[in-house]
């Protein structure tokens, strides 16, 4: 029981271990400097694409300024403002639990409390169905409603995408809710 | 059934390495693996070309290194060692779809980072990149990933002309033909999974319709992912596939080893108390 | 409470993770041919998940704070290949019992998508700690089920004579088909249950 003989096989013993975290290491170091690179890329991909929806929803507004909103499933809230800074309208982004994942809508109400424009933004729902709370005609349903609880009375939800529509709505009342907050 | 080693060797080209995976050994529909992003991702045409290139990247890339380190990679921790390849890879291509291709990020979603267990790359890295040089790796990968990204797109197209009446997003059915819904959820992913692999059992066993690479194609394995210890696909799927894991049995023989110790230790206690 | 048991039943019927999500095909259709095994499956798979996600939740957390959240893919298969294999070990130490029914089923889980999947889901979610962990049996229970189930289904397929290019594996695809068509059903009632 001599030193000598435990060293050779504590060697032995400890090389896979050794190799494992090299690698982990090594990987580790790799993808942080290639997240470095990529990140800021990924993240001003992510910033055009939401200034193209809110665009998209206010095409008057020359800049937008963001808003905090503290209600539970808003994600952004923005002031549009005209050239001469000014609000022109209120942009939130709400999102709900649907079938296949959140459901996310962006909406403009104007500053009196009425929906101007809304949009569905991408979803996982499913394809030619849940996908359907995009088209203008279920999402165009809330154009020019009142900044108020909406029910399924208000709106014709769609057939067979039950689930979808629904979680369209529940955004939208988020959506209300935020704009009560922050106008 | 062809053994895919003995069939690696006797043809030892290059290019045989590579014609493997596209037809008589693709992972799909003869293999049986990644069924899981099969089914899942599928729904169009373009989803399916995305995960088939982001999965042969992963293949490729981690082929060749698994290749370069297997001398280097001790037998007992070579399992982990390749997990640990594999996912950083899969975080590569996550970075990159994040940053130069948004849309595909969103349609792919947790089916990206999910490459990591699919038994495709996992499977080619056991049984072939740890055992041969990169090149070979690396043209290996590129077949079974070609592959894979085939039958995506098979699967795909039937999934997404039925279901959406689209292709590639441009409407090809006829106004008046009503798309059936179905196929793009889950229950006709499994229905239509089953009709191709049917499909492609029927040519081949057909008289009329074999073809000569055909011919040499296998039966889909019977042997699934599932009936082989720690990863799918490990080992030689042609026979038993499952082959005990070695750094299980090392785990094992440890804990057997620990146990006996202990009664050892206890019976000792009992003897002395005695 | 009423959160909780939405979770939890949204995850076992409506989000089921083989029929609907279609992570965990290959246990699905290799190990359900027999009803013991896609029960002894089925069982290691929720407790699997639940340990794992009892582990990874907490990871996430210090990925998160420390800004390392690119590394979630690879901490989370080494962290849940780990725990696999301890709990395997742990098992068969003092719980040979377990280990006899359970054993076998544990080292196939490691690169199971499923465990990883849900694992992930559950970051993407943004649950919190308990609702996280219920998510998790509600995934495991939810895979449980579907196994329980199609091993049913099986037992009449395999002795049933389809054409023969269907024989084998493209006849228990069709079979799997109808049962998740039935689990089709199942997408409204978590809505009138729960209110969710």
């Amino acid at each position: 029981m001599s030193n000598a003989d435990t060293r050779p096989s504590l060697f032995e013993t400890m090389r896979p271990v050794v190799v494992l975290v090299v690698i982990c290491l090594v990987a580790g170091v790799l993808l942080g400097v290639v997240h470095a690179a990529t990140e800021p890329i990924a993240q001003a991909n992510a910033e055009k694409k939401a200034q193209q929806t809110y665009a998209a929803l206010v095409p008057t507004a020359a800049s937008f300024a963001p808003l905090t909103c503290n209600v539970e499933g808003c994600t952004a809230a923005l002031e549009a403002r005209d050239a001469a800074g000014s609000p022109l309208a209120y942009v939130i982004v709400a999102q709900s639990k649907g079938y296949g994942g959140q459901v996310p809508i962006a909406v403009a109400f104007s500053p009196d409390g009425t929906v101007l424009s809304i949009t569905a933004m991408s979803n996982d729902e499913t394809p030619g169905l849940g996908t359907k709370i995009a088209n203008e005609s279920y999402i165009g349903q809330y154009v020019g409603l009142a900044a108020q609880p909406t029910t399924a009375d208000d709106i014709d939800l769609i057939s067979g995408a039950t689930i979808s529509s629904k979680a369209a709505l529940a955004a939208f009342n988020t959506a209300v809710e935020a704009f009560e907050e922050v106008r | 059934m062809a053994q895919p080693t003995a069939n690696a060797t006797g043809e030892s080209t290059l290019v045989g390495t590579f014609r493997r995976g596209l037809l008589e050994e693709n992972p799909a529909f003869r293999q049986m693996l990644g069924l899981c992003p099969m089914l899942a991702v599928t729904t169009a045409v373009t989803n399916g070309v995305g995960m088939g290139m982001a999965t042969t990247f992963v293949l490729v890339c981690s082929g060749v290194v698994v290749s370069l380190l297997r001398r280097v990679i001790p037998r007992t921790v070579r399992i982990p060692a390749f997990i640990t390849i594999i996912a950083s890879f899969v975080t590569l291509v996550m970075m990159l779809v994040k940053a130069y291709m948004p849309a595909l990020d969103e349609a792919l979603g947790i089916y990206l980072p999910l490459i990591v267990v699919n038994c495709i790359v996992l499977g080619r890295a056991e049984m072939f990149a740890s055992k041969h040089g990169p090149l070979e790796a690396a043209l290996d990968g590129a077949g079974m990933g070609l592959g894979f990204t085939f039958a995506l797109i098979a699967m795909s197209s039937v999934r997404e002309i039925l279901g959406a009446g689209t292709f590639l997003g441009v409407r090809v059915l006829p106004p008046f033909v009503e798309p059936m819904i179905i196929m793009v959820m889950p229950a006709g992913g499994f229905a239509v999974l089953g009709f191709l692999i049917a499909g492609s059992v029927w040519i081949e066993e057909h008289p009329r319709h074999r073809h000569k690479v055909l011919r040499k194609a296998s039966k889909p394995s019977p042997s699934l992912c599932a009936a082989c210890p720690i990863n799918c696909g490990v080992g030689d799927p042609s026979n038993e596939a499952c082959v005990k894991d070695e750094f299980v049995e090392m785990l094992e023989a440890a804990v057997e080893a620990a146990r006996k110790k202990d009664e050892a230790a206890q019976n000792a206690d009992e003897e002395r108390d005695a | 409470m009423a959160q909780y048991a939405s979770i939890l039943f949204s995850m076992i019927l409506v989000n089921n993770f083989v029929l609907v999500k279609f992570l965990g095909i290959c246990p699905f259709l290799g190990v359900s041919k027999k009803f013991d095994s896609a029960v002894g499956m089925g069982c290691a798979v929720t407790l699997v998940m639940v340990l794992a996600i009892a582990v990874t939740w907490p990871i996430q957390r210090l990925l998160a704070a420390w800004g390392l959240e690119y590394l979630q893919t690879i901490a989370f298969i080494l962290v849940i290949a780990t725990l696999v294999q301890l709990l395997d070990m742990a098992i068969k130490r003092y719980l040979p019992p377990l280990h006899a029914s359970l054993g076998v089923f544990l080292p196939l889980i490691t690169t199971n998508c499923s465990v990883l999947g849900v694992a992930i889901l559950t970051v993407d979610e943004g649950y919190s700690y308990p609702q996280a962990l219920v998510a998790g049996l509600g995934a495991g229970l939810g895979f449980l089920l579907a196994m329980v189930l199609f091993s049913g289904v099986r037992r009449r397929v395999e002795e049933a004579a389809p054409p023969e290019a269907f024989e084998g594996m493209p006849i228990t695809l069709i079979s799997a088909a109808i049962v998740a068509m039935s689990f089709m059903g199942f997408s409204g009632v978590i809505d009138h249950l729960f209110g969710a």
